[in-house]
């Protein structure tokens, strides 16, 4: 196809669709047609024009079928959502109002309006600052992420340039670790064809063994796996209950535990035999049935809908308890739980802030900090007095993490995309790592490995999601840079030893776990 | 749920919010969380958050719209925690946001007959420009949307759609003896 033939320009994608859509609409509206042909004039010879816009116009009405199912489905979500929401209204004259334009016009014809009015039209529209603006204001958060991605870059280049000295440097701490440079990869782990590997691999406390959960599609069945972390080679396989794929894998810091669970159920794990110890178990009566979502016939399944359970777990760093974020209607609190017998040992209480989606202990066990970033919040508890103890707004952190032996407290936003570092003692903001929308420290505490976050989105729209960088916490600089063979990297686990990272990697050809020196 | 005076001086600016934004957000949600459903709860969290926050009215448009992507992404964070990840990941059907939406074989069915031949074309497409036409044609959404949807430059979605659409026309032309042009 030569440049010259093409119909539909990048720059007028949208109203070109636009046009042939609406004479769809209007059809057999003759106006619409000779409105699209003074447009069209410019691209070729009249007769060129007829054939290439029948084309074009089939094409669009084809699709256009094609979709309508589709389309008419989403409008009809979008209009039932309305209705929930509306029923949080405290008069119902707003969601008549909306609920008309869904309602009233034919579905295709809804959404095309909807799609004329964004357009600018300078010479028409009053509000055309209002419509400019709006896709200024995408515009700018495009241009910022990449300036985010911009500045990472050129921190990346400057790393690079200091890579030699400052690699040099970072190797005297650790002199006899081995020979091999950063990024060599020690083995690679694959996963069968249709295998999912959870986005978590979990490093036994001496380094010896790594435990990851994965996930059969054809058979639909979870099995926890545990091999030797130094050859890659096998060492247990626990098949796993239906109920029991979890969120989130955790090997206590003795060791001789795991913990594996998702909402409903935490299951404790020993580590040497799979056979689970003890269970702990959400229980549905403490949930509500008024739930926030329960006029949704497509959402009655607690908790899918309802945002009760456990959002997250973390061993204290002694592995003597066991911290739980428990979400529930009114609030969200985190217990302290004894693994082996469920008894409540401490209650974490918050205001009002329901789900805590991130867990973490400061090494020395002084402070517990958990994001809740569906109300903005950091909160940081004393652990002996359960007082809050610093609380960040406005923060919607999914990671977040202390510092090894030190009371600072890094988390991460995918958007903006950046990962900041902050001092609970002092409540001072120490340092912001532009870019870093993923990250996890090294067991000294002196460098970052950071990475793209998988959830990803609006926020990252060139973010390599391929690298690991690994950057010196002080400085902020570039000491190491890993980069994959395979797509996407989901999880980077450094070993407690420091010496090796674990990757979860996906490509074309399926999943894997890469395990290289640090 | 209790409503502050202010959020009820707010409500027709979340209506107008919703009917402008809702579109786009529901396709985000739907790719974040992989089902309608969880798509749907998501996005009545977002707005029901909107009517109840008291300082919404007092941001800028460009505030707002940040404001309701930024809350559906980490609501959308929440709900793919709830729901996607005990099934296990496909990480590689995540990998280039390009996920072949679930479809229901009904669904499926009755596309294809609307058009066979279309949906043969299609799947020649590559999975991020067929996505990026089915965001166009099932979702209404205008190339600055479906960027912020898939995470990419508005400029890049512009040329991909441009380049399926002439893609799929060739094609089409040729299905039709249509050669001589």
């Amino acid at each position: 196809m030569t440049q010259n033939r093409d119909f539909f320009k990048a720059e007028s994608v949208d109203e070109q669709v636009d046009q042939f859509s609406l004479s769809f609409l209007d059809e057999p509206g003759t106006n619409q047609a000779q409105t699209e042909t003074r447009r069209v004039k410019e691209f070729s010879t009249q007769d060129q024009i007829e054939h290439r816009q029948n084309a074009s116009m089939r094409l669009v009405k084809e699709l256009q079928a094609y979709y309508q199912v589709e389309h008419q489905q989403n409008l009809g979500i979008l209009e039932h959502a309305w209705g929930r929401i509306a029923a949080h209204l405290p008069a119902n004259h707003a969601s008549a109002q909306v609920q008309n334009t869904f309602l009233s016009s034919p579905l295709l014809r809804s959404s095309q309006a909807r799609i004329r009015t964004m357009q600018s039209q300078p010479s028409t529209d009053h509000s055309t600052g209002r419509k400019i603006s709006r896709s200024v204001s995408l515009l700018a958060a495009t241009l910022v992420a990449a300036l985010l991605v911009g500045m990472l870059v050129a921190v990346l280049a400057l790393g690079h340039n200091h890579q030699s000295n400052t690699v040099a440097a970072g190797k005297t701490v650790t002199p006899t670790a081995t020979p091999l440079p950063v990024g060599s990869v020690v083995y690679t782990r694959s996963l069968h064809t249709g295998t999912n590997v959870y986005p978590f691999i979990a490093w036994s406390p001496d380094s010896k063994r790594i435990a990851t959960v994965v996930f059969n599609q054809q058979s639909q069945k979870a099995q926890l796996q545990i091999w030797d972390a130094t050859t890659g080679g096998h060492l247990l396989t626990v098949p796993l209950a239906d109920n029991l794929a979890g969120d989130e894998l955790l090997w206590s810091p003795t060791g001789k535990y795991l913990v594996l669970g998702n909402l409903l159920t935490q299951a404790i794990i020993d580590s040497q035999t799979g056979s689970i110890v003890n269970t702990l178990t959400f229980t549905t009566t403490t949930v509500s049935s008024t739930s926030v979502t329960s006029q949704s016939l497509l959402s009655s399944r607690i908790p899918s809908g309802g945002g009760f359970g456990f959002y997250s777990v973390a061993w204290t760093p002694d592995g003597s308890s066991l911290a739980v974020a428990v979400s529930s209607l009114s609030r969200g609190i985190v217990e302290l739980i004894n693994p082996l017998t469920s008894a409540v040992q401490a209650t974490f209480s918050t205001p009002a802030y329901r789900i805590g989606i991130a867990m973490a202990f400061s090494s020395d066990g002084q402070y517990l900090a958990v994001s809740y970033p569906n109300d903005s919040k950091i909160v940081v508890w004393n652990v002996s007095t359960q007082a809050i103890a610093f609380q960040q707004d406005d923060y919607q952190a999914e990671t977040i993490a202390w510092q090894p032996s030190t009371h600072h407290l890094a988390r991460a936003l995918v958007f903006p995309a950046e990962t900041q570092v902050w001092d609970i003692s002092s409540q001072k903001l120490l340092k912001t790592y532009a870019g870093v929308t993923a990250f996890t420290w090294s067991p000294d505490g002196k460098e970052l490995a950071a990475y793209t976050s998988f959830i990803g989105g609006p926020g990252q729209p060139n973010a390599k999601t391929n690298e690991v960088v690994i950057i010196e916490a002080a400085s902020g600089v570039q000491v190491a840079l890993y980069q994959s063979q395979h797509r996407s990297i989901y999880t980077v686990s450094w070993s407690p030893d420091g010496r090796y990272i674990a990757t979860a990697e996906a490509s074309s050809a399926g999943n894997q776990i890469v395990v290289w020196i640090a | 749920m209790e409503l502050s005076q202010k959020a009820a001086a707010d409500d027709s600016l979340v209506a107008k919010l919703y009917e402008r934004h809702s579109p786009a957000l529901f396709a985000y949600l739907h790719h974040q969380t992989g089902s309608p459903e969880n798509a749907e709860d998501v996005l009545v969290e977002v707005f029901v958050a909107a009517l109840e926050t008291s300082k919404l009215d007092q941001l800028s448009e460009k505030e707002q719209v940040s404001w309701l992507w930024r809350v559906a992404r980490n609501k959308g964070v929440d709900a793919y925690r709830r729901s996607q990840v005990r099934q296990g990941l496909d990480l590689s059907l995540v990998a280039d946001h390009i996920a072949d939406h679930e479809r229901t074989p009904e669904l499926i069915a009755l596309q294809r007959e609307a058009s066979r031949l279309l949906h043969t074309h299609l799947d020649k497409l590559s999975p991020v420009q067929r996505e990026a036409v089915r965001l166009r044609f099932a979702h209404g959404l205008r190339s600055s949307e479906i960027a912020a949807v898939m995470g990419k430059q508005e400029g890049a979605v512009r040329s991909l759609l441009a380049r399926a659409l002439n893609f799929l026309r060739a094609l089409y032309e040729k299905e039709q003896g249509e050669t001589h042009l």
